[in-house]
């Protein structure tokens, strides 16, 4: 420890911290504009100055450290005097125009100005405003009022990677801008908003602005977006969401957020909003009394049951809605019901990561925190876009590339935004990822880079997986994969000899009829080279919505109970029973698929939907809509009117993440709180109310506070066991978390696995089901873009919608020349199940022979043309690999 | 490829790019980003901090040379004047204040280029008289019409010293057969064999970089505390000043002398990295110094010591080591600046020494004829005389002469106000301060060096002189910190307030303690650097200034409305 005084007193202080750190540990406010603890001091403000009273010397107290025997002033005469001075020059060339402006009570400069008392008008002015870009539709910026303070610039440099913003002039034209000052859409920009929310004054402003003034109040909650699963703190006033914030302290994700958490969240004041239950009445739908809702579907589905079994009863729980809500849907299922006719959309994304990595571990998520991602020395992406998917993920890969010396690796057909960070990007054919990776295997094993150690005391089954491999040399799958051998075996080498690496996929990997396959190949890969159980290692399947993983921890799924318990397990049925009060049915129950086929045989005649829209995101949506038609009972329960909901006998207004208590578990197992900031408007209930009036309504009552369902779900699910609200308050806790002492589990299967030793599964490569011919010679790949989510329920009610309000057919310009398609053109894609009409927007990130379109826009429902066939284990719809035509129109 | 590597060079790529086509395109900065896997925002950045980069496709460019040789003679007007003269111009056309182009013997230089157009300089003796100047522009002149005047070649205005120890004491022709000939390596080849008597003699000789006015022995001392392979040598064959190329003269006139010096350095001081900076435009010194470095590495003397050469920017908003360093990089200068703040700047990761190409041509003679020997002479630097004088001249004077002594034999002392030594980090001295020597070091009051006389007469006012010697500061800072960025402006349009009448009592002490503010909290000296010239203004021409403030009177007659 250094000694040292300040301001008179004696303080102790660990070597290494700086003198604003200190300062503000001894509760002395230092002001700062430049400053941001994230971010690498810069000093540029020099706001910050102190003196030493033993040199005599004025320095900036945010990057001088502390040093034995300083005697610091923070408030001297001298430094006051100073400070007054610089915050005079800065007004020198600031508009002092603070009643108009959106800043307002959030600018820093104002109070420090006043509390200096500084007018802002002691020295002549430059009299010279400089231009305001308006253009975005998100974001103002009028450098007149910018300080130089360069937070914008670090900020997108060190914490986002994208590097849009950059400092250009010198002297006094020295001002932060984009790219040949184009707007930021049209830069590298992915706006985050960083820049906006960390800007001192009101040169960045969001818009448009909602509010003037400050808000009622803020509300720390979890975003409802994507797996990432950020902390944020929406601000309120007058009953409405009037903006969002992070940098939370304790929050994992700092000050970061990404486009859809920063400007994707006003949806929860759309006049779209349902407010009272609806009833089908011929063509239309007509307002109803919840009384009257409950009463009449619980009455239906008691009918069925009792005409047809509750095995013709059905349920779609949702990986939006909380943990505590999944619980208590697949608790009416089983318990209320009787039917493990439970399901949700992780079939349609995850499911071969639970099959496969279950069969190789025993557990299935993401084995490490995205806290470790900046500790590999390589990173291997694959079937994922994770600039697009995961934002913050994908900060936090560029950050490890750019700051840290990691070596990133891509294998994916497409050409990535992450691309330009990677050391080499190879692009197989879609559907072939078994077949590279068995021969990155096979290097491996054939250059003797595998880990002995980590495979004779953690493994088994590495004879067979050997000779599986024999039939996979890199020139052989070449011809599969269109991957030069040579560059496979380089990024094998890559992988298997750096001492941390990684591996993140989505549903690039998963949405084929072999994703588990492909995932099982995967985990082979990383237990070849003992690439597991320590920091920045890893298998990271990314999840792609705010609470897949939760909703499937609990037991959202027709095979597992909560905890991944089999319903097949007599045992663990018996637990269930034990609380529950009801015996649970022994059979596997039908995905979402099945569901859909059962209906049209006639099998399935009621089923409840809970904030799913499968009309638009299932496979083969003309088979869902025939069935959708066919049902006796289609109950909806939603936050806005949806494509699904069209076709529902009752619609019913549920309440968003921002009007409701509960959890969310975030991709990487961290299970997190969500806290009420509105109340929901109208009637709209949570879609626990509804579970719990529709159970009592059928005679079996439910308990639906959260909290209450949370400690019911800590005896039930192990890796729970430790999870109380009390504990959520300031930061999740990441599970497994047997009791409520163990701090959580940042890395799974450090010593062992749950299974004991990791079970390499030997693969072959096969073929997926449709390839192109004369007349369909395109493969469609499906996926995400960054601005949509989902069905765009959301994110087209709120701000975020302009930057992509509409879909677009990605082809290489190859392709496009040859169909003589011209960019913006409107063409028509076909498939043997259907067709569409689109634009289309040529670009060579999709190779030749590839098309690319989002699934998120239901007036070119991509999923007319997609296939349903499954994988035959995890039943996940081959979404990747379709073969399309595509004509101009 | 890491960062650094990548940036490194990045600066000679964008000149590159910038020559092919006349401007700095879009999507050449974007290539350059996508092969680089460099963010097309930071090029641009970088690009946009040096005139010599333009991102803009014009038609008719026009440079002015604003340094303050040319602005003494009216160089900021005749940009105002060529801004409302140009505009019938059928095409883009842009006019420009310049900084750092190397013409320092013309009295106001102008640099012409555009689309289709070969680069040309003129210059302008008379801002009044611009007719002929703005016919050719136009491209209106005729066959009736007088020539308008080129720049002509350097050595027409330059004289070297008689002295033992002179730049060209051991003159080059193009050979290193000649230069040996001549009695040129044997410094270094003595250095090899006999480095104790090699480093006596560099001790011995006290030579101090002119350019930074400090002794070459203790710099190259600090280096010695580092570990050999984190040591770096840089040659400056730029410019130290905003409008002269004399660093870079040695460079061309010398190189061998230059690199023998480097060498010697590099052999005496286990420094086995070296690098030589060069503005892009010279390509006199690129060449000369390209053919001696391939002539010494086919000798063997490069064998174990790497040295590039790198081209930039010949003016640099920075202090110029830091500016260096941050061209060097392909770093932004302010990021460069704040890394580097008051400590000179570690360059690709090293402990780098910078050294004017001009101290390191003189090192040779020095081990030939002895460090003592040097000492007693004094030395000599390139200078140039200019303004209120005679000719323009550059001139190889002996630093013991005085400022006053070489005013005299230059142009006379007669109706000289003041003489205005070292450009923008020196200052304009009265008549009393004329016995002063040329070889003055830092701690008499004010900040470095400069190779730059101006004399300035009775007629120009000593407020105008320092609101430009501001808006100068303004063009010297990076403008990465808020007193750098600011106060020179503000400092400007107080003075502008003074010069026109509109002064308050307090404005002088506000001045004086906007620059006192700034030298001491700036991120690093170049504000103070800059800005402390004006305090002498006001300091040796406090009547003057005093005149404006409380009479409303220009004792000059230069500001207008008010007389004597």
């Amino acid at each position: 420890m250094t000694s040292l005084r300040i301001n008179g007193k004696p303080v102790k202080a660990k070597p290494g911290i700086t003198l604003l750190e200190l300062a503000q540990k001894q509760g002395i406010e230092i002001p700062t504009l430049c400053h941001h603890p994230a971010l690498t001091p810069k000093g540029s403000c020099r706001l910050c100055l102190v003196e030493d009273e033993t040199t005599g010397e004025l320095f900036t107290s945010c990057n001088t450290y502390v040093t034995g025997g300083m005697s610091i002033l923070t408030d001297s005469q001298r430094v006051k005097q100073a400070r007054k001075e610089i915050l005079e020059l800065i007004f020198a060339q600031h508009p002092v125009d603070c009643t108009v402006c959106d800043s307002a009570n959030y600018c820093k400069l104002r109070r420090y100005a006043a509390d200096a008392g500084v007018q802002g008008n002691e020295l002549p002015g430059r009299g010279e405003f400089l231009p305001v870009f308006d253009n975005n539709p998100l974001i103002h910026r009028d450098y007149s009022k910018c300080i130089g303070c360069g937070i914008c610039v670090r900020a997108c440099r060190e914490i986002q990677g994208a590097g849009a913003v950059e400092f250009k002039g010198s002297g006094w034209s020295y001002r932060p801008t984009s790219s040949f000052n184009k707007t930021m859409d049209g830069s590298s920009c992915e706006l985050c908003g960083l820049c906006v929310s960390l800007c001192p004054v009101g040169a960045l402003i969001e818009k448009p602005p909602l509010h003037r003034g400050v808000e009622d109040k803020r509300v720390r909650t979890v975003c409802p977006y994507c797996g990432c699963g950020c902390n944020l703190e929406l601000r309120i006033a007058g009953g409405k969401v009037i903006g969002v914030r992070a940098d939370i302290p304790g929050s994992w994700n700092g000050p970061s957020l990404c486009a859809k958490g920063r400007y994707g969240l006003f949806f929860v004041n759309h006049p779209d909003r349902l407010t009272q239950p609806l009833r089908r009445e011929g063509e239309d739908l007509t307002e109803i009394s919840w009384e009257e809702a409950i009463k009449e579907i619980a009455g239906k589905i008691k009918e069925i049951i009792k005409e047809s079994g509750p095995s013709a009863v059905g349920i779609l729980a949702s990986a939006k809605t909380t943990n505590e809500e999944n619980y208590l849907i697949q608790k009416f299922a089983r318990a209320a019901i009787g039917t493990n006719n439970v399901d949700h959309c992780a079939r349609l994304c995850h499911s071969p990561t639970v099959a496969g990595l279950a069969g190789a571990f025993g557990s299935a998520a993401m084995t490490n925190s995205i806290g470790d991602i900046e500790e590999a020395e390589v990173i291997l992406v694959t079937g994922s876009n994770t600039t697009v998917n995961h934002p913050v993920i994908a900060q936090a890969i560029k950050r490890a590339v750019l700051h840290r010396g990691a070596r990133l690796l891509i294998i994916d057909p497409r050409e990535l935004p992450l691309s330009r960070y990677a050391t080499i990007h190879l692009k197989p054919r879609p559907g072939t990822d078994v077949a590279w990776l068995n021969s990155m295997a096979q290097t491996i094993v054939e250059e003797s880079l595998h880990n002995k150690k980590f495979i004779q005391e953690r493994t088994e089954g590495f004879e067979s997986l050997v000779e599986t491999l024999k039939k996979y040399p890199p020139e052989k799958t070449e011809k599969i994969t269109g991957i030069p051998a040579e560059q496979l075996r380089q990024v094998a080498r890559a992988y298997a000899q750096a001492r941390r690496a990684s591996i993140f996929y989505a549903m690039g990997i998963t949405q084929h009829i072999r994703g588990t396959d492909n995932v099982r190949a995967i985990a082979n890969l990383a237990m070849l080279c003992g690439h597991l159980g320590k920091p920045g290692t890893g298998i990271n399947p990314l999840r792609g919505q705010n609470n897949v993983q939760g909703a499937c921890d609990m037991g959202a799924l027709p095979d597992f109970l909560p905890g991944y318990q089999r319903v097949d397990s007599k045992e663990a049925r018996e637990k269930f029973r034990a609380v529950w009060g009801r015996e649970v049915p022994s059979e596997p129950g039908l995905t979402v698929g099945e569901m859909m086929e059962a209906t049209l045989e006639g099998k399935l005649r009621a089923l409840l939907v809970f904030g799913e829209n499968p009309m638009v995101t299932d496979a083969e949506s003309s088979l869902v809509e025939d069935a959708l038609k066919q049902l006796d009972l289609l109950v909806v329960q939603d936050i806005f009117p949806t494509e699904t909901s069209a076709f529902a006998h009752y619609v019913l207004p549920g309440a968003s993440f921002a009007e409701k208590e509960g959890t969310f578990t975030s991709t990487e197992r961290r299970v997190q709180k969500l806290n009420k900031a509105l109340e929901p408007p109208g009637t709209a209930r949570t879609d626990g109310e509804t579970i719990a009036l529709l159970s009592a309504e059928m005679g079996y009552h439910i308990q639906h506070q959260p909290a209450e369902v949370m400690k019911e779900i800590a005896t039930l699910v192990s890796t729970y066991g430790g999870i109380d609200y009390r504990r959520l308050d300031k930061g999740g806790i990441q599970w497994p978390c047997a009791n409520p002492q163990h701090p959580g589990t940042p890395i799974l299967h450090v010593e062992s696995f749950p299974r004991g030793k990791g079970l390499f599964q030997p693969v072959d490569y096969q073929p997926p089901v449709e390839s192109p011919d004369h007349k369909y010679p395109l493969i469609l790949s499906t996926g995400r873009i960054l601005y949509q989510y989902h069905s765009r329920t959301m994110s087209k009610r709120s701000p975020i919608d302009r930057m992509e309000p509409q879909g677009f057919l990605e082809i290489n310009p190859t392709d496009a020349e040859k169909m003589g398609i011209r960019d913006g053109d409107a063409v028509k894609v076909s498939s043997r199940r259907g067709k569409i009409v689109s634009r289309a927007r040529v670009s060579a990130s999709a190779p030749a022979g590839v098309v690319f379109m989002s699934f998120h826009f239901a007036d070119e429902a991509v999923n007319r043309l997609t296939s349903s066939a499954r994988d035959p284990l995890a039943k996940i719809p081959e979404f990747k690999v379709s073969a399309v035509r595509v004509e101009k129109i | 490829m890491d960062n650094n590597a990548k940036r490194s060079g990045l600066m000679e790529l964008l000149h590159d790019a910038t020559a092919r086509k006349g401007y700095l395109a879009e999507e050449v900065v974007e290539e350059i980003s996508f092969q680089l896997n460099l963010p097309s925002s930071h090029i641009f950045g970088l690009a946009s901090q040096f005139s010599e980069l333009p991102i803009e496709k014009v038609d008719l460019l026009v440079k002015v040379c604003a340094g303050p040789c040319c602005a003494l003679r009216g160089s900021l007007d005749l940009v105002k004047t060529l801004k409302v003269e140009l505009s019938t111009f059928k095409g883009k056309v842009r006019v420009e204040e310049a900084y750092g182009l190397p013409y320092w013997h013309l009295p106001i230089a102008l640099e012409v280029s555009g689309r289709g157009r070969k680069e040309k300089i003129f210059h302008a003796f008379d801002t009044g008289k611009i007719t002929i100047l703005k016919k050719t522009l136009l491209g209106e002149a005729t066959k009736e019409d007088p020539a308008p005047i080129y720049a002509l070649e350097l050595k027409n205005f330059a004289s070297f010293s008689k002295d033992n120890y002179s730049l060209l004491s051991v003159k080059e022709e193009g050979s290193l057969k000649h230069y040996r000939q001549q009695g040129g390596m044997s410094g270094l080849e003595k250095a090899i064999t006999d480095s104790k008597k090699t480093r006596r003699a560099l001790d011995q000789s006290g030579l101090a970089d002119f350019y930074i006015n400090h002794p070459l022995s203790e710099d190259l001392n600090r280096l010695l505390q580092f570990k050999p392979s984190d040591r770096m040598i840089i040659c400056d064959a730029g410019s130290r000043e905003v409008e002269n190329g004399l660093s870079g003269m040695a460079a061309s006139y010398n190189p061998y002398a230059v690199l023998e010096g480097m060498l010697v350095i590099m052999n005496l001081y286990g420094i086995s990295q070296g690098a030589i900076y060069l503005p892009w435009k010279d390509i006199k010194s690129y060449k000369a110094l390209n053919k001696c470095l391939g002539d010494l590495t086919k000798e063997g003397f490069t064998k174990d010591a790497r040295i590039e050469i790198f081209r930039g920017p010949a003016h640099l908003a920075c202090m110029r080591d830091i500016g260096v360093a941050a061209v060097i990089e392909g770093r932004m200068l302010g990021d460069k600046a704040a890394e580097a703040g008051f400590t000179p700047p570690r360059v690709l990761g090293k402990e780098a020494l910078q050294v004017s190409a001009e101290t390191l041509s003189k090192i040779p003679v020095i081990i030939q004829r002895g460090g003592a020997n040097y000492k007693k002479s004094g030395g000599t630097a390139l200078i140039t005389i200019t303004g209120k004088t005679g000719k323009s001249r550059v001139e190889e004077a002996p630093l013991s002469i005085s400022i006053g002594e070489l005013a005299q034999k230059r142009g006379g002392l007669s109706a000289l106000k003041a003489l205005h030594l070292h450009g923008s980090s020196g200052g304009p001295f009265p008549p009393e301060r004329f016995g002063m020597k040329l070889g003055y070091r830092p701690g008499e009051g004010f900040g470095g060096t400069g190779p730059q006389v101006l004399a300035i007469g009775e007629d120009k006012c000593m407020v105008r002189w320092a609101e430009y010697l501001a808006h100068l500061s303004g063009e010297m800072c990076c403008g990465a910190c808020i007193p750098g960025r600011n106060t020179p402006g503000a400092v400007e349009r107080l003075l502008g307030d003074i010069a026109s009448g509109k002064a308050k009592q307090n404005t002088m002490a506000k001045i004086a303690s906007l620059i006192g503010t700034a030298s001491e909290t700036a991120l690093c000296p170049q504000v103070r650097m800059t800005l402390k010239p004006i305090l002498l203004a006001m300091e040796y021409f406090q009547g003057e200034f005093m005149a404006h403030v409380e009479e409303k009177s220009c004792p000059a007659g230069e500001c207008k409305s008010k007389s004597k």
